[in-house]
């Protein structure tokens, strides 16, 4: 199943697939964070229904509705709030 | 040893400013980097021979927006002897994104982890040998806000100073041709066993707060309670009683001037220049220093704790189609207060080019100063219909604002804007150690900035006021410079439907301060009889040039101060005029078609 990021309903964690525009969307999106294989979640929607804020690598972004709809993302069915980093460290 | 030169570099909201007024104290210069009016920072660290330069907030050092440029062009043209990279604990899988591209530029370099405490806070827990070891550069553990650690960071520096090589990594080969995925699977493998962040991605505080602060229903009138909250302050009593008591301190320098220079042997013309003149521009300005420094307060208040950013994201829809972002709705509601201090709350817009909309967009936000006019214009035509057509102005005004920017392309180049990508920092206590900071420098480039402004051009106009042409004193304005100018203007203003001398010397005035407009008239029209001016004005105007007039004043350019400010915030006079001239032509063109629609309705 693929849904585009703006698509995801709240909370629902999901895997990055694709960002679909290059350019300096794209790039602006991977510098903050947004790469393929990165989980992200929506974690709010503003009161007027745009933006949502999502959890990234541990911070908090707004994004724009049609931003979004660029993120191709996979949703993961495992609830585990939070950190993402250390999922795969061993520790 | 010389002058060393210290790049201070991190993203926006991890401690960067609270760092460096520690290192600096009171020995900061502030100023513009070259081409862009992103504002640079520069301060002497205190007890060594080193000057700490600020670097914009960035996420990167691609050199996309203004702030990413002038850090990039920095880094490569003046390369400084020292990079010193603060990044946040909290957040750190992204804030060594930069940390990769700066260790790229092969410069000497610190690492400070700054809120090692908040970490700890949240559970998490980060190891600055193994992290120093993979990166190749020291790494310190600091709390820039208690000064934990400070002075360990400082010998870090030191050291790293004295050998002045390199940071080299065993642990990695660096290429500035990495794409972003690549960067941050090292991040990755650089964190991996040496970083945890406590298994919640933001502290439960944060989490709480936001619940309530940016819920679907409370949101936006919690925001708005805020909004009001600041504004009446502000604006209200307690501004106004701060405003009052300045005024009553600039008049008693006034007096006390006028005395010294009478003492002092002064002629007549030059006590009245300075005192009349040059005073007045200036104290004029110094009244608005309460209010400002109240507005100044809150921002700080509202950017130091977080909430800032909640009111962006919760008022972003609103504004975007207008080419802004929720960011601007402050600046832009403080301008039905003041437009100067509103230009100066522009500056929390972190992207140059909003904030230059922001800026020029604001004088269509009818300011407090124009009240008076609306009320007196509305009592004397329509008075069944006075609360309705003043706060129609209001909308009149916001509504061509926004057609006005669309218009002459400001909202336009929307396909190569960055997307709009706001972090949410989490909820933090300000100090009142930053705040007092905040305050004064804001404060004082005020003053310093447009005073300069003010005086050459309060004492010019003074001058006009008072010369005539063949350079005769004169304390008649009609055939002062001023008048003259003001009888030449006025049959231009004749299509709008008040082409007498009057009325073009009064909006003239209204360049000095929008005070101006009503006490010129009464002086004009009804030779300072206040009461006699609402029928003085019933016999000059009729209900559509009443109108016309209004929407006038309403559009045409601001005042001094305002100007003043709006210029320097768009970097220049050509900017600053070539916005002035704009308005003012988009004021003459929508009074011309108020009063000839007006005319239908009310036929002279």
């Amino acid at each position: 199943m693929e849904w585009t990021l703006d698509q995801l309903p709240l909370r629902q964690e999901a895997v990055v697939l694709q960002i679909e525009e290059g350019g300096q969307f794209g790039r602006r999106m991977k510098e903050m964070g947004i790469t393929e294989g990165v989980h992200i979640c929506r974690k709010r929607q503003a009161p007027l229904g745009d933006p949502s804020v999502y959890m990234v690598r541990g911070s908090a972004l707004a994004i724009r509705n049609t931003d979004a709809a660029h993120i191709l993302v996979r949703p993961v069915h495992i609830s585990v709030t939070g950190d993402f980093t250390n999922r795969r460290g061993n520790r | 040893m010389p002058n060393r030169t210290i790049g201070l570099a991190g993203n926006p909201n991890c401690g960067k400013t609270t760092l460096f007024n520690r290192l600096t104290g009171a020995r900061q210069v502030t100023g513009n980097w070259p081409g862009v009016t992103v504002e640079r920072k520069e301060g002497q660290v205190k007890g060594r021979p080193w000057t700490l330069v600020d670097l914009p907030g960035i996420y990167s050092l691609a050199s996309y927006s203004p702030e990413e440029k002038a850090a990039a062009s920095f880094l490569e043209d003046t390369p400084p002897d020292l990079v010193l990279n603060i990044v946040d604990a909290t957040a750190l899988e992204r804030n060594l994104y930069l940390t990769l591209q700066l260790l790229e530029k092969n410069l000497p370099m610190v690492v400070a982890i700054n809120l090692c405490d908040q970490l700890a806070k949240n559970g998490g827990s980060v190891d600055c040998k193994t992290l120093s070891r993979r990166l190749g550069v020291p790494v310190v553990p600091i709390s820039a806000r208690s000064g934990e650690n400070i002075g360990k960071l400082l010998k870090a520096m030191e050291k790293v100073d004295k050998r002045a090589n390199a940071g080299s990594s065993a642990f990695f080969t660096l290429d500035d041709g990495q794409t972003q995925r690549e960067r941050y699977e090292m991040i990755r493998l650089l964190l991996d066993g040496a970083y945890y962040s406590g298994g919640t991605s933001a502290d439960r505080m944060t989490e709480r707060l936001d619940d309530i602060l940016t819920n679907k229903y409370l949101a936006i009138p919690i925001f708005l309670l805020v909004m009001l909250f600041m504004f009446s302050a502000i604006f209200g009593p307690p501004g106004m009683a701060m405003k009052a008591a300045a005024e009553q301190g600039v008049q008693a320098v006034s007096d006390w001037l006028g005395a010294l220079l009478n003492r002092a042997g002064a002629s007549w013309w030059a006590r009245e220049m300075v005192v009349d003149g040059i005073w007045a521009g200036v104290g004029g300005m110094l009244t608005f220093l309460p209010q400002m420094a109240l507005l100044f307060l809150f921002l700080s208040l509202l950017e130091d704790s977080g909430y800032m950013a909640r009111g962006a994201f919760i008022m972003d829809r609103l504004l975007k189609k207008a080419g802004l972002s929720g960011k601007a709705f402050i600046p832009l509601v403080m301008g039905f207060g003041c437009t100067t201090p509103a230009a100066l709350a522009a500056r929390t817009l972190e992207r140059e080019r909003e904030r230059r909309l922001a800026v020029r967009m604001l004088p269509f936000f009818s300011c407090g100063a124009k009240l008076p006019v609306y009320i007196l214009f509305a009592s004397a035509f329509f008075p069944e219909s006075r609360g309705f057509l003043v706060f129609g102005l209001y909308i009149f005004g916001v509504a061509l604002g926004v057609l006005w920017i669309r218009l002459t392309g400001g909202a336009a180049s929307k396909s190569q804007d960055a997307p709009f990508l706001m972090e949410l920092p989490p909820y933090r206590l300000p100090t009142l150690r930053g705040t007092l900071r905040h305050l004064w420098d804001k404060c004082r480039g005020f003053v310093a900035k447009a005073g300069t402004v003010i005086v050459s051009l309060s004492a010019l106009i003074w001058l006009t006021q008072h010369l005539t042409f063949s350079l005769d004193w004169t304390n008649q304005a009609s055939i002062s410079i001023f008048g003259t100018i003001g009888e030449w203007l006025a049959p231009l203003f004749r299509p709008l439907g008040f082409g007498s001398w009057q009325a073009a010397v009064s909006l003239l005035a209204g360049i000095v301060a929008k005070e101006a407009v009503v006490s010129s008239m009464a002086a004009l029209y009804a030779y300072g009889n206040a009461a006699g001016l609402t029928a003085a004005l019933q016999q000059a105007f009729t209900p559509a040039s009443a109108l016309s007039f209004l929407v006038f004043v309403l559009l045409y350019m601001p005042c001094v101060a305002a100007f003043a400010t709006i210029r320097r915030e768009l970097g220049g006079w050509r900017a600053g005029l070539a916005a002035m001239a704009g308005q003012t032509a988009a004021a003459y063109v929508a009074a011309f078609f108020v009063y000839r629609i007006a005319l239908l309705f009310w036929p002279i």
